[in-house]
């Protein structure tokens, strides 16, 4: 590049334009405060023309009254003190007697004695700055108002509500909640709540949580809390993430539900469960024994009226073997003891094969759709009966629809495998309930038998082998109940 | 002779006036708590809520240093303080000069002190503009409590005073005192040196204190504003050591 040259450099600039032009209004005053030059900038502010203000007024006419006792009792001395004095902010006033908000720079210009000649002010005009700030100031105010409004309403309803930033870092709780665990609002860490977590249930639960934080879904976890009684009681700690207009997690609301009763009639019926069982069984196995002895004699022996009688009783015997199965397997279940043993499935040929008693002795008719390829690791044993759950519940509850579609697909890292009726569907408001324990669709009426454990027992083995459940249903069209399996 | 600096200053405020008397008096220069380089964890919100708390001040200096008969200088508000020490201890205390003095800012009946609340209200909220550099209503509401040094460095260099807080509660105490009771019991010979034009403490005021307070006189000199020390030291020193020559 060729050297720039100087006497170019020079022309582009005229310093009297740039002061005159400049986006910020320059003065000069005298030491009595008497201004002596003024830029064009700050004549068309104030709205005066340079013979009204040079040599006529002073610095001080540009103040207002408490403008003049700051800039006597603060800015004078300082500047005298400091020789400059930076981004001091005043209401600077119009000639029409408006006034505008401004900040001021002054330096001083002494002779060599250290006497004061003249001072020298660049101003800028914050209007906007100061509006803003009023903006945020009132969007700031509102927001705080919004929050205790929260506040004071989450701390008149009974229920113990909590929320945590997005990072699931608890910086909230209603005063029902920090009564009920003795937690001060002021001094209460995340340590806290852990400590008073039942120590089985703790690195379970803080997984959970931090786990639902990370997927960034609603949550619920059930847990034991040490409350202000000194008891360890069950809770339930539930979360939904609240989204922004983007869809980013802002915050977590909460609820904390005391579940112990709850929890604790569940533990009852166990009990009484597993006890009456065990109990059954072995009359059943007896029963049972008989029954086949009985159905031996039935080709010899029997007269042909009573083989219906023996066949009735079979079926009768199977039924109650199945329901004493399922408590059984509950009772299992509840003590941790489900084990699987998995070998590879191939999915298709599985799903043609289960359910034949429907395929031989119904008119239903199962479908099967979907990948023919897919193999997985599981159970087989238990993942029929999972299936088997789905087509029996589907016979049950929708029995006008004669096709039952099974289908296994690849979704992701996942497998899915379905059962879908077309059937009268499920009310939403059944559905968050389905995989209850002892829950039933319609307990109300006689019309459905069962125990309420079935869904109950699926999901509990589809958990253990590291998948989801769950069921889609539209009402009028039918339900699709599924399951996943990590491949 | 002691240096009392006024509000909204420290003591380097004097640094044209007080090395003049260097050679014939032992000086006596100090910031009060919450100015200039005081400790500010010896601000104490009860005691210094109104001018007696600044007059013990004055007299615990005299005390610890144990002066006595001590030229007194006083400025703006630092008058008063003066009147109230001499008032409980006058033997502390041989003459006292006033730069730019009020007992009573606030206009009241036939008293024209200078201003009216809303005067003062206007004032105040230019100090809680510059809080920090923002407005008051947004420096605390956006900064809060974060860590801002370099707002804090700005606030040293622009202000005296290190704590707007004590600043405030400062200008509170001073503008809405009221001493003119205190004037007649003043037993000190008084010099008072009054600005041509000071907004602050007016001419009237001036010609007030020399009416109420015993055996004070009054300078006019030719300056404007408030800090004739500042702006006018010459003349000042001149009133100052013709006072002081008077017997």
């Amino acid at each position: 590049m060729a050297p720039i040259n100087p006497a170019l450099l020079l022309s582009l600039i005229d310093a009297e334009s740039l002061y005159q032009g400049a986006p910020c209004g320059y003065f000069s005053f005298v030491p009595d405060g008497t201004i002596v030059k003024i830029n064009h900038t700050l004549l068309s502010w104030l709205g005066y023309a340079e013979t009204e203000v040079v040599s006529l007024l002073k610095m001080s006419d540009l103040l207002s009254t408490g403008g003049k006792l700051y800039y006597q009792m603060f800015y004078f001395p300082l500047l005298q003190m400091n020789g400059t004095i930076n981004e001091i902010s005043f209401d600077i006033c119009k000639k029409d007697g408006s006034r505008f908000p401004a900040l001021l720079n002054s330096n001083t210009l002494k002779d060599t004695a250290g006497n004061l000649l003249a001072v020298n002010v660049a101003m800028t005009d914050i209007s906007d700055r100061k509006k803003y700030e009023s903006e945020l100031l009132n969007a700031k105010k509102l927001a705080e108002a919004e929050k205790s409004k929260f506040e004071f309403v989450s701390d008149f309803i009974p229920e113990m509500i909590w929320t945590a930033n997005a990072d699931g870092e608890i910086n909230y709780f209603n005063k029902r909640f920090a009564d009920h665990f003795n937690f001060s609002s002021k001094d209460f860490t995340r340590g806290q709540l852990i400590e008073s977590i039942y120590p089985d249930d703790r690195s379970e639960s803080v997984r959970a949580w931090a786990n639902a934080i990370k997927a960034g879904e609603g949550f619920h976890i059930q847990l034991r809390l040490l409350n202000k009684f000194g008891h360890y009681n069950w809770y339930k700690l539930k979360g939904l993430p609240y989204l922004d207009e983007h869809g980013h997690i802002t915050r977590w609301l909460g609820s904390c539900l005391d579940i112990n009763n709850h929890v604790m009639e569940l533990e009852k019926k166990d009990e009484f469960i597993s006890i009456a069982s065990h109990e059954l069984k072995t009359p059943i196995t007896a029963l049972k024994a008989t029954l086949q002895i009985f159905d031996r004699l039935k080709e010899t022996d029997l007269p042909a009226k009573y083989h219906r009688l023996v066949d009735q009783g079979n079926r009768s015997i199977l039924k109650i073997s199945t329901l004493v199965d399922e408590l059984l397997n509950v009772n299992r279940i509840n003590a941790g003891q489900l084990v699987l043993n998995k070998n590879e499935i191939n999915l298709h040929s599985f799903l043609l094969e289960c359910c034949q008693y429907v395929r031989a002795e119904s008119k239903y008719n199962l479908v099967v759709e979907g990948d023919t390829e897919l193999t997985v690791l599981a159970d087989e044993h238990r993942i029929d009966q999972v299936v088997v759950n789905f087509v029996n519940n589907a016979i049950k509850y929708a029995p006008g629809s004669l096709d039952i579609k099974l289908m296994a697909i690849k979704e992701g890292n996942k497998i899915k495998v379905s059962v879908t009726d077309n059937g009268p569907g499920i009310t939403p408001d059944k559905l968050p309930f389905l995989f209850d324990r002892y829950y039933r669709a319609d307990h109300t009426g006689n019309q459905y038998s069962g125990l309420g454990l079935g869904l109950y027992i699926c999901s509990e083995i589809i958990k253990r082998h590291g998948g989801k459940i769950g069921v889609n249903s539209e009402v009028g069209k039918g339900s699709t109940f599924w399951f996943t399996l990590p491949l | 002779m002691i240096f009392a600096h006024g509000y909204g200053c420290d003591q380097h405020v004097w640094a044209d006036v007080a090395p003049v008397f260097a050679n014939d008096y032992r000086l006596v220069l100090f910031d009060y708590v919450g100015a200039g380089c005081s400790e500010l964890a010896a601000y104490d919100k009860e005691r210094y809520s109104n001018l007696s708390g600044y007059a013990l001040d004055i007299i615990e200096i005299c005390d610890a240093l144990d002066i006595k008969d001590a030229i007194f200088i006083g400025h703006s508000v630092s008058a008063m303080i003066g009147v109230l020490a001499s008032n409980q201890r006058p033997e502390l205390f041989k003459k006292m000069v006033f730069l730019g003095p009020s007992p009573r800012y606030l206009n009241d009946n036939d008293y024209h002190g200078g201003f009216d609340r809303k005067d003062l209200e206007e004032l105040f909220e230019v100090m809680d503009n510059n809080y920090l550099g923002w407005s008051a209503a947004m420096g605390p509401a956006i900064m809060g409590n974060t860590d801002r040094p370099e707002l804090g460095e700005t606030l040293t260099k622009n202000f005296c005073s290190t704590d707007p807080e004590i600043a405030k509660q400062f200008a509170r105490v001073t503008f809405l005192s009221d001493n003119r009771t205190d004037l007649p019991k003043l037993q000190v010979p008084s010099l008072t040196i009054q600005c041509k034009e000071d907004i602050i403490a007016p001419m009237e005021v001036g010609y007030y204190i020399e009416k109420h307070a015993p055996k004070n006189s009054m300078v006019i000199i030719n300056a404007t504003g408030h800090c004739s020390h500042m702006s006018a030291p010459v003349e000042t020193v001149k009133a100052i050591k013709a006072f002081l020559a008077d017997k």
